[in-house]
């Protein structure tokens, strides 16, 4: 125990001055973190949001590059069906992605499911249609980083980079 | 991300909400009080988090509040005008043994709570051994007692 005057303390300036320029430190740390957060970069916000296209632009893709795990996002998918179609579009996805996932809906809702090897294939009805729009209400049900590939049957594919956070 | 505009709404509406409500309300904790600050959590939480479970957003929110915190001492250190806004100012509540009635209503305190205060705090016995009490900032109510020989 120091004595200061009449006053037993145990006071160390030393480590006290440390330990404010530490806190300052953390202080803006935390600033840039909520900033980030804010900006989307764990999820839901600008750095988040994104896109891709198929090399021959048939097929867009709107997914979020980073989300949080167990928490529901959107999966947008859109594709310009071609004149000589059958009226249906067939749209893969691969199944170990899918497996990761839990999907909620589809809307609109498929005609048919089924697995075709590696692939997750969704039928669905389009009628003289020139564009189906799919949205999928999926939430990753893992933490990490995943690689989703999907496509039409017979078609152009793509793929984008997915980020879960705990 | 919507948890920190949530965050910080949450924190500037309960600050609103707890400054109009007045300094007692904090500090006496009888059951009454334990009661409403237990149910207000459960209030809060929902609004807080959502639908979303997830450690990051927990984090994320917990930080907001935490830096909120902290801004708004730094404001109150750097601007008194403000501090005074948002944390109140002390009341004198007694003067010399006598009881100043108008103060002591408005903050609606009697001269129960101050003998409690002065039995709690310094060890008195009447009203007459208390030279000062004041209502601070805290809600608690602090004594100054008679020095011996005045």
């Amino acid at each position: 125990m120091q004595r200061l005057g009449d006053l037993g303390i145990d006071q160390d300036l030393g480590f006290e001055r440390r330990q404010w320029v530490v806190q300052r430190g953390g202080w803006t740390l935390m600033v840039v973190v909520i900033v980030a957060a804010v900006l989307g970069l764990f999820g839901s916000g600008p750095l988040s949001s994104a896109e891709v296209t198929s090399a021959d632009g048939t097929l867009r893709v709107e997914y979020e590059r980073f989300v949080r795990r167990e928490v529901q996002h959107e999966l947008s998918v859109t594709v310009a069906v071609n004149a000589q179609a059958s009226g249906e579009v067939e749209l893969w996805v691969d199944v170990a992605s899918l497996d990761t996932m839990v999907v909620d809906t589809i809307s609109p809702q498929p005609t048919e499911e089924r697995i075709e090897g590696e692939r997750q294939v969704f039928v669905f009805a389009v009628g003289d249609a020139e564009q189906l729009s799919v949205r999928f209400d999926v939430a990753r049900e893992d933490m990490g980083r995943n690689r989703v590939s999907l496509g039409i049957v017979g078609g152009s594919e793509t793929s984008y980079t997915q980020v879960s956070y705990p | 991300m919507e948890s920190v505009l949530r965050a910080l709404a949450i924190y500037m509406i309960l600050l609103l909400i707890f400054r109009i409500a007045g300094k007692r309300s904090l500090a006496q904790i009888t059951t009454f009080d334990f009661v409403l600050l237990l149910v207000i959590g459960e209030a809060t939480q929902q609004a807080l988090l959502g639908n979303d479970f997830s450690i990051t957003n927990s984090v994320v929110i917990i930080m907001t509040l935490v830096l909120l915190d902290i801004g708004f001492s730094q404001l109150q250190h750097r601007f008194p005008r403000m501090g005074r806004l948002l944390d109140d100012v002390p009341v004198l509540l007694v003067e010399n043994g006598r009881l100043l009635q108008p103060q002591a209503n408005k903050s609606r305190i009697s001269e129960s709570d101050i003998l409690h205060a002065a039995r709690m705090s310094q060890g008195l016995e009447r009203m007459e051994q208390v030279k000062f009490a004041v209502l601070e900032r805290t809600g608690e109510i602090s004594i100054i007692p008679v020095q011996q020989g005045e």
